[in-house]
């Protein structure tokens, strides 16, 4: 008899394992997993493939409408191109065409040799140090990480890289008008495709022309060295990402917590970070550029900075729905709390921050986010390559759609140029302003 | 137990107060049957009792410890349990799920708690307690009409290929459930109920099969648990009966 509630706890926490992440967030690594040795003819195997994502959007979308799309016509559209396919991979573009006409976000092929192996927590990749953003059409380098090659050969945050190998920056970003689902999305897409061509092998080496601080044209050759986090393990289908996370005490005793994906390993790390972080006076939670991923764990943090019950919002699926609870922890963070947000934070970014922000809970401060937040998960396909697509929407605890609308900032404070090069983040200094404040009222209160 | 009795309380008062005329009833009645064709709650339930080993059987046990593992196949995830009950009411289950971590749930027969890696510890409360206190009877097989406020045989339905009776079963506390008794075996095969919690309602289909005499009572080693989400697969490995289980097993976790 009881067999039947065996497992109820699991069922509800993978529930909520779904993956809220606008494609793999940094470059994918060499390695193929899944890759599915058949003895069936191509075709055969591409038109199985062709069925499962035709027929699971179909059935499993949680709009049967789809949004007015009539999938039956856009199936009768693609299908007939299927014969003249010579590869996987252009299977994969059509597939990716075929999901683009629903426009919304997470829903992806992931062709297999982009799937991280997971046999190592070894970063595969290498990386030159830098993280960037579109700033009027330019790529502009908005953190230099200490004792990277970056730095080390004199890259600085506000310096604009023109052209990464033979190849200009104009050429490599996404060009407006190309199906893109929004313009923020284009440029989140765009910033992938430059940190893509910069990052590489570990020990290879990319040249780089950039105008410095001065406007003047420079070349350098930069390695590319080892990246120092670690890599999530596997968890079922969603695969191996790189996972990073810093924390420090800023001055007036601000705690500073950056991590660059949503993924398990995180959730621990952040509970160390909170704990040593209990005097601060006030916590800045970084989002910018991170582009969800697992979406529990965005409500494992919010009951570590809460003493009330509550939730971040709700999923709805086709036929049910169910809600990102906050259950509040022992030694919780109570103090104020500010998130950085901007065109690049997505999904479980999304739902974290809109939560905590209705909630009354964080000031949330940077540029307005990717609108890009939709509940999915991962199937894989008969060639091996994996369909990530969305079971669910999400709305705020006020029931604001998040998708293709993103998250507001409290405060407004857009990237900078010449703030950058003048070795200042506007939008933590604001964050640092406004928790400063918070605290002053706090203590008038009491 | 406090909470519940007072409901039952309570409920009692307000049907005497609609109904003074009716009398006062010691325990939830099963309904009589609603049809010529049909048995009665209570036959379907004491034939439920026999099919699982019989009432002598089923009291000769006073703990179980079973393993086992679990899939979801469409997620790729799979993983492996350990699953305690000691009589007369203590539960606690540690599902490991790779990639994740350790969830566990623990009922020590008034307070129930999970933890995970996710969102921490937390006690249960509510129709989510009340689920927990039904499910944590050890001899719930034999006590099953002392859980619900009331049975009523609905119907037969195809459970797969075989035929069910449909029994609509109304919990103290919480929504109503629908269990399906095997026409010939008498056994249970599937349950249809909606798991409560902070997170919402879920709603879960069960189907029991693969049973297995172990110790003179029959278990069934294969569920299959299907929710709006996703399917998963659970295999029974190992089942113990009697065997010494440590009252801390039951302690709420660690945070």
């Amino acid at each position: 008899m009881k067999l039947r509630k065996l497992l109820l706890a699991a069922q509800l926490v993978i529930s909520l394992v779904c993956f809220l992440a606008v494609g793999q967030a940094q470059a994918p690594s060499q390695a193929v997993v899944g890759g599915v040795a058949s003895t069936e003819k191509p075709y055969n195997v591409r038109q199985k493939t062709f069925d499962i994502v035709w027929r699971t959007v179909k059935d499993k979308h949680f709009d049967p409408t789809l949004g007015g799309t009539d999938w039956d016509k856009v199936r009768q559209q693609y299908e007939p191109r299927l014969a003249g396919l010579n590869s996987d991979a252009e299977l994969y573009k059509l597939l990716q065409q075929m999901l683009g006409e629903l426009k919304q976000s997470h829903f992806n092929i992931v062709p297999p040799e982009a799937i991280i192996a997971d046999n190592t927590a070894e970063p595969p990749n290498g990386s030159i140090g830098v993280d960037l953003r579109i700033i009027d059409g330019q790529a502009v380098i908005v953190r230099v990480e200490a004792g990277s090659p970056a730095e080390q050969i004199g890259l600085r945050p506000g310096f604009i890289i023109k052209q990464v190998g033979d190849a200009k920056v104009e050429q490599i970003m996404v060009q407006p008008g190309k199906g893109e689902l929004s313009e923020k999305i284009r440029l989140l897409h765009s910033t992938r495709r430059v940190m893509r061509e910069l990052n590489g092998e570990p020990g290879s080496s990319v040249t780089l022309s950039f105008l410095n601080g001065k406007d003047q044209l420079q070349a350098v050759t930069v390695a590319r060295a080892r990246l120092k986090g670690e890599l999530s393990p596997r968890l079922g289908n969603f695969p191996p990402q790189y996972t990073e996370l810093e924390w420090k005490r800023l001055p007036g005793n601000i705690g500073y917590i950056r991590f660059n994906i949503f993924t398990t390993p995180i959730s621990e790390k952040i509970r160390a970070a909170l704990n040593e972080l209990r005097d601060a006076e006030g916590i800045v939670i970084d989002l910018r550029g991170n582009p969800g991923g697992v979406a529990g764990i965005a409500t494992g943090i919010a009951s570590r900075l809460s003493d009330k019950s509550g939730m971040l919002g709700t999923m709805k699926m086709r036929s049910s729905e169910l809600k990102f609870a906050i259950f509040p922890q022992q030694n919780a963070y109570l103090g104020p709390v500010a998130i950085l947000i901007d065109g690049l934070s997505a999904s479980t970014s999304e739902v974290f921050s809109s939560g905590m922000q209705e909630l009354g809970r964080a000031v949330v401060i940077g540029e307005a986010s990717a609108g890009a937040c939709l509940p999915s998960i991962f199937e894989k396909l008969p060639t091996g390559a994996l369909f990530q697509f969305a079971i669910a929407d999400f709305k705020t605890p006020k029931g604001i759609l998040v998708e293709g609308r993103g998250v507001a900032p409290d405060f407004e404070v857009k990237w900078n140029r010449a703030s950058l090069l003048s070795g200042r983040d506007a939008q933590l200094e604001t964050a640092i302003e406004r928790l400063a404040q918070a605290r002053k009222r706090e203590r008038a209160i009491k | 137990m406090k909470k519940i009795v007072l409901m039952l309380v309570f409920a009692l008062m307000a049907t005497l107060s609609v109904a003074a005329q009716e009398k006062k009833a010691d325990a939830p009645k099963a309904d009589a049957k609603p049809a010529a064709a049909l048995p009665s709650a209570d036959e379907i339930l004491d034939k439920f009792v026999k099919a699982s080993g019989g009432k002598e059987a089923i009291q000769k046990l006073t703990s179980r410890t079973s393993k086992g593992t679990f899939e979801i196949e469409s997620m790729g995830i799979s993983g492996g349990f350990q699953s305690f009950a000691k009589a007369p009411n203590k539960t606690a289950t540690v599902i490991e799920i790779p990639g994740f971590g350790t969830v566990q749930q623990v009922f020590d027969g008034t307070k129930a708690w999970d933890s995970n890696p996710q969102t921490g510890l937390r006690e249960l409360a509510g129709a989510e307690l009340a689920a927990q206190k039904r499910d944590g009877d050890f001899y719930q097989t034999i006590n099953m009409k002392s859980h619900y406020s009331k049975m009523t045989v609905k119907g037969k339905e195809k459970v797969g290929t075989a035929e069910a009776f449909v029994v609509e079963a109304v919990p103290t506390e919480g929504s109503p459930e629908k269990l399906y008794f095997d026409v010939t075996t008498g056994l249970l095969i599937r349950t249809d109920t909606e798991r409560e919690s902070p997170d919402g309602k879920m709603a879960i289909e069960a189907y029991m099969s693969d049973y297995k005499m172990v110790d003179g009572v029959n278990i069934p080693h294969t569920l299959k648990q299907v929710t709006p989400m996703f399917s998963m697969s659970i295999k029974m490995t190992e089942v113990k009966h009697n065997a010494p289980v440590e009252d801390a097993k039951f302690n709420k976790p660690a945070n």
